[in-house]
């Protein structure tokens, strides 16, 4: 795709009044090993290449995608959309000089030898089959995703990036007595395999065995409001969930966030620091600029109770007459770029871990956790404890069966009443109206006062 | 590259056996919020799956374009991976014609959303108002190095509407969405005074205590509860030891009153397909007959591999098109007068996909509903937790209703009214 084929597009998007247009070209290569029953039983691949074209016109956005890319199905996608528009106000684009943004990569996925990238999934498989006999089944996958884009827009602008995401993921399953359980682990990072250097592999594979035995153990208990303790790293899904999308502009431009008219107001204890940050090195959700062709930023979303800021793309700010962060983000050129998170983290407190248990006459805690969701039109939200053990009297006992945990975005901030100093970032996916993109999330551990906690009776 | 090139260069670099499916898809969607246009989409893509055989070895690549790279990727695949199994090409069939791409656009649509924004004018508690409306056209084709050119389509309409509430600084919310092959058939009106009216009804919430009720799960919180079995009865899963459903065919594991079947042969449901990406005929068949499990689902390779025959559930990954509880004979309101006390569960929020756990069949489950007294809706509940089983959950079905209704193209069900069920609140 060159540069006067983009302006042309441009042109022709421009024809009919629209007040804006922004064109995504992108290639894409995602591959996925995955061994099981001790084999490498697939290499799962999907290779992409497709445009997308946005164009907006009274703060309306209109956008198209397609991956049939000759020039003459290009100007007929556009022509069908720009049958939206209908103004007088028509524009000749010309692109400024190509700006490139693409970033190093260290050991690049296609560098790093197959034969290496096997070895390391069967290490995965032989430390757990090893470590107990009530290893059923191991699962390890090694996900490469690589993708290169262009943007080009009306206001001239005419850029180029990439990124590359690196993730090890390993799933032990363990079965005694007709119970079946598993416990996972993974690691990610917007790099290539450097990743290595920072996963201790016997360590975690070991861990995560003892903990999917143990778990065949796990006892049920009676659910309800209680204080909870969550550990560092993924625990914070619950910011993510409880309020980070509720601060997205996606949702407050339209009104449609329980946050959209809180800018600066108090809306959680004063232990409640959170932070987006787009620009920490390698990181899972970052990289050096948005899907919109801005630069990321370290956005401070609320401090010390306090909202600071929204999360702000290109197209919201106009709506909402507001600087954009930074935070324009999709999965694909299948989808339009809006206000995403990027890597979330709960800022570290001075409260002692030992101090929050001893606090705690009957609590769960939380050791580690999984996916979330949230209703940001409500504030509405859950999340899943993949290991949760009771808190009895000031001390942990026994692991617990079917935690999950759910809440109220607003109810919940007030309820963090301990932070402390051992923050922990983890990375996972995040789905919502631009597709599913990787974001890490962060956080000490915390504990709540009070949350409903689900159980199995 | 057509296909014919790339058969071409497949053949050269000795890939004995390739087959195609080429999925086309034409889509546009509208979203409203209070009657203007929050954003517009159109879509307009090809997907190739690709199967290919290479030294005995069958692999399979999504992508979409077709070049020599991808020729490359599958011989790296094959030499690769550790699998071995005979896979089956397509051969003499006869060629279908491909039907007429059908053309459409929705400007109709977007004018019946915008005045549906009249309804909430009339209410001064609703504070938003969000309709959807989505329709699609795809095409499914499959082409092989046998000279095989076999297509099935698809034409798909969706309307979604959720009514936000403001009460006492509070903000509430109650949704709905309908599927239909034919847009005539969807009543825009009449689902917007349905959500409308339990929106209302759900301004107040009561707290419930924690412990067990009898409970209806409206039809697409069950249609959720069957698309679980995608998972636990998926031959791969069960292969691979990580359903909580290996070795129970056969076997009495739910009510002798749960018969799910599935039907991707029926037009007028959404998953309508007359073959899986394998190009297996799809038919009609029982997954569970009273209470029984009937078969897992196969795709060739799972059926290969336990020498049976795919059951024609291979897409993606295996996985189902229309699979349904077979309806009963009560009305929503005589399965509410037949609750007579309890909770009617109306929708649900995942966790991110482990609310329900296809390992041991756990299901832990953010729900949003009414206290139903004296067989009628009384007011909303707060947020809760189902914390139940797949066993327990099917096994304590008292009564099925006759409501069938899809909202997705994999499962469907009607609303279903079980017995002693624990919510945590």
């Amino acid at each position: 795709m060159n540069k006067e084929q983009l302006a042309k597009y441009l042109t022709t998007a421009m024809s009919t009044g629209a007040d804006f247009a922004e064109i995504y070209y992108e290639e894409r290569k995602i591959v996925d090993y995955r061994l099981i029953d001790s084999k490498l039983d697939t290499i799962d691949t999907k290779n992409e290449k497709g445009i997308g074209i946005r164009i907006t016109k009274d703060e309306v956005s209109y956008y198209t995608s397609t991956d049939i890319l000759t020039d003459e199905n290009i100007i007929k996608v556009i022509n069908k959309l720009i049958k939206n528009v209908n103004s007088s106000n028509k524009k000749t684009i010309s692109l400024k000089k190509l700006v490139d943004k693409t970033k190093n990569v260290v050991i690049s996925h296609d560098n790093y030898p197959i034969e290496k990238k096997k070895e390391l999934l069967h290490k995965i498989d032989n430390i757990a089959r090893k470590e107990s006999k009530l290893v059923t089944q191991v699962v390890g996958r090694i996900l490469e995703m690589d993708k290169n884009f262009i943007i080009a827009n009306t206001t001239g602008k005419y850029i180029k990036g990439n990124n590359v995401w690196t993730r090890i993921i390993a799933s032990v399953y363990t079965e005694k007595e007709a119970k079946k359980e598993r416990e996972s682990t993974n690691i990610g990072a917007s790099s290539g395999y450097e990743i290595l250097e920072k996963f201790n592999v016997e360590e975690e594979i070991k861990k995560i065995t003892r903990t999917a035995v143990e778990k065949l153990d796990a006892i049920n208990f009676k659910g309800g409001e209680m204080p909870v303790i969550l550990c560092p790293g993924f625990g914070a899904v619950i910011f993510h969930e409880a309020c980070g999308h509720g601060l997205e502009a996606t949702s407050v431009a339209p009104h449609v966030s329980v946050f959209s008219d809180d800018l600066e107001k108090i809306v959680a204890t004063k232990k409640v620091t959170l932070i987006d940050d787009g620009t920490i090195e390698n990181a899972w959700g970052s990289s050096v600029i948005d899907d919109e062709g801005n630069e990321t930023k370290k956005n401070v979303l609320i401090e010390k109770g306090i909202i600071k800021n929204y999360l702000v793309d290109q197209f919201n700010s106009k709506k909402m007459n507001t600087k954009l962060n930074g935070c324009g983000r999709r999965e694909s050129y299948k989808f339009s770029a809006t206000s995403r998170m990027s890597n979330t983290y709960l800022a570290p407190g001075n409260d002692k871990v030992e101090d929050m248990i001893k606090s705690i006459d009957y609590g769960v805690y939380c050791e580690s956790m999984s996916g979330g969701s949230v209703n940001p039109a409500t504030g509405d939200f859950n999340f899943s404890v993949e290991t949760a053990r009771l808190i009895e009297k000031g001390e942990i006992k026994h692991l617990l069966r079917g935690v999950a945990l759910i809440g109220n975005s607003k109810d919940i901030l007030k309820q963090v009443e301990m932070v402390s100093d051992d923050l922990k970032i983890e990375a996972g996916f995040c789905g919502s109206k631009s597709g599913t993109i990787p974001v890490t999330i962060g956080q000490p551990t915390i504990k709540i006062s009070k949350i409903l906690v689900g159980g199995m009776e | 590259m057509n296909y014919i090139e790339f058969f071409k260069l497949a053949k050269e670099k000795n890939i004995s056996n390739i087959q195609i499916v080429e999925k086309k898809t034409t889509d546009s969607s509208v979203e409203l919020i209070n009657g203007k246009i929050e954003s517009y989409n159109d879509y307009d893509n090809i997907d190739y799956e690709i199967k290919a055989e290479y030294n005995k070895k069958t692999v399979k690549i999504h992508t979409n374009y077709l070049d020599k790279n991808i020729i490359n990727l599958i011989i790296f695949k094959c030499k690769n991976t550790d699998s071995v199994y005979e896979d089956e090409y397509l051969k003499n069939i006869a060629n279908i014609e491909k039907n007429e791409e059908i053309e459409f656009d929705i400007t109709k649509e977007i004018e019946i959303l915008k005045n549906l924004d009249s309804y909430r004018k009339k209410y001064k508690d609703i504070d938003k108002l969000t309709t959807y409306f989505s329709e699609t056209y795809s095409n499914t084709r499959i082409i092989n190095s046998n000279g095989v050119d076999i297509s099935t389509d698809s034409h798909l309409c969706a309307f979604m509407i959720e009514v936000i509430i403001k009460n006492k600084g509070k903000y509430t919310s109650y949704d709905e969405k309908v599927l239909s092959t034919d847009k005539k058939e969807i009543d825009f009106e009449k689902l917007t005074k349905e959500v409308i009216e339990k929106a209302l009804l759900n301004r107040h919430k009561e707290k419930i205590e924690t412990r067990k009720y009898n409970i209806i799960l409206d039809k697409r919180v069950a249609s959720r509860i069957v698309n679980s079995f995608n998972d636990m009865l998926s031959a791969s899963s069960i292969r691979n030891k990580i359903s909580c459903l290996e070795d129970k065919l056969e076997k009495q594991l739910f009510s002798t009153k749960l018969n799910i079947i599935e039907d991707p042969t029926n037009k007028k449901y959404p998953g309508y397909r007359l073959f899986d990406n394998e190009g297996t005929k799809t038919e009609k068949k029982s997954i569970i007959n009273k209470g029984k499990i009937k078969t897992y689902l196969y795709n060739i390779k799972e059926a290969k591999l336990v020498n049976k025959k795919s059951t024609g559930n291979g897409y993606e990954s295996i996985s189902t098109r229309n699979m349904y509880i077979i309806p009963g004979k009560l009305s929503e309101k005589e399965l509410l007068e037949k609750l007579d006390n309890g909770i009617y569960i109306a929708d649900y929020m995942e966790s991110g996909g482990t609310s329900i756990n296809s390992i041991n069949g756990d299901i832990s489950l953010q729900i949003f509903g009414f206290l139903v007294e004296n067989g009628k809706l009384k007011t909303g509940i707060e947020p809760s937790i189902m914390t139940t089983n797949i066993f327990e959950l099917l096994t304590n079905i008292e009564e099925i209703a006759s409501n069938l209704q899809f909202t997705s193209t994999i499962s469907a069900s009607p609303s279903i009214l079980i017995r002693d069920i624990s919510i945590a609140r």
